[in-house]
């Protein structure tokens, strides 16, 4: 099933956009768990404190291992409806492997495009994310992310490929990004 | 540190629209969700994208149950503070059914062993 995804700024600006490919699993518990629904549900209309939200690669617990792994622990708030490390998870993993993986390679940025291909679920952890630099341009450094389940042998988990751009008023050179210029 | 709060509850996202074939969440921005040069990481958009095509998807299937294959996601705008709403729908059920079940409610849906 393919679903696609829109989403809006507070002046209905388009912020992102996602094209997200869902499969029927062949046994297992309902997904998402009706739990979740619910409380979807008790929170319409619900505006969050959003002064009181930690750094979300903090709340995470992402750990920057080297200039180009990053790696999480799979607790149980970080789980999906089926027990397993929720798949927003895994894309912010790949998101702090690429941008770091940028850093390291001389691009201080963000990544503009997220593409997880989702190969097993992750169940055991630590997961890690390791990040190569396939290329550059003046676009941006296109990251592929490999995603282990390290608890797990090592299985792969997902595989991803991130474009990371240059935050706004950053120039890219040769030799790297130049000095912030905010 | 214990965390109690899902992940869901600790992003703030909230069910808007929770209906048959289209669902619309909201996630409010700003601190947390940005980094040292207050631009939004690709994280949090990215959380929000999959739970909204999975509440989507799980609701068009119902009760069958389904799984993230993929995720693409294209950031177009580095947007600081206000509330980002998340619109999905059902774009197209693909092909190939695996089991009894999963043909039985989804025709045409394609299907993964859970592992």
């Amino acid at each position: 099933m393919l679903t696609e995804v829109t989403i809006s700024g507070a002046g209905s600006e388009l912020l992102a956009h996602a094209m997200i490919t869902s499969v029927v699993l062949a046994d297992g518990p309902r997904s998402p768990s009706p739990g979740l629904l619910e409380r979807l549900r008790e929170r319409r209309g619900v505006v969050a404190a959003t002064g009181a939200r930690r750094a979300y690669r903090e709340h995470l617990g992402i750990m920057v291992e080297d200039g180009s792994s990053c790696c999480v622990e799979i607790r149980d708030d970080l789980r999906n409806g089926i027990g397993v490390l929720h798949g927003g998870v895994v894309a912010g993993l790949v998101d702090a492997a690429a941008t770091h993986a940028a850093a390291a390679a001389g691009l201080t940025g963000r990544s503009a495009d997220l593409l997880v291909r989702y190969v097993a679920p992750a169940r055991t952890g630590p997961v890690r994310a390791v990040a190569a630099t396939l290329g550059t341009d003046p676009a941006g450094n296109l990251i592929r992310v490999e995603v282990l389940d390290a608890g797990a042998g090592g299985r792969l988990v997902a595989l991803a490929t991130a474009r990371v751009v240059a935050h706004p008023g950053v120039t890219v050179t040769a030799s790297g990004s130049s000095p912030a210029a905010r | 540190m214990v965390h109690t709060r899902h992940l869901v509850e600790y992003l703030g996202i909230t069910g808007d629209t929770i209906g048959d074939g289209e669902v619309v969440l909201g996630m409010p921005l700003g601190p947390g969700l940005e980094d040292a040069w207050a631009t939004v990481l690709a994280g949090g958009p990215a959380a929000l994208a999959d739970t909204a095509g999975g509440v989507c998807a799980a609701r068009a299937v119902d009760p069958v149950r389904i799984a993230t294959a993929d995720l693409a996601l294209h950031c177009v705008a580095a947007a600081v503070g206000g509330t980002a709403r998340a619109q999905a729908r059902v774009a197209a059920r693909a092909a190939a059914p695996c089991s009894p079940r999963s043909r039985s409610a989804v025709p045409g849906a394609s299907c993964l062993p859970t592992r």
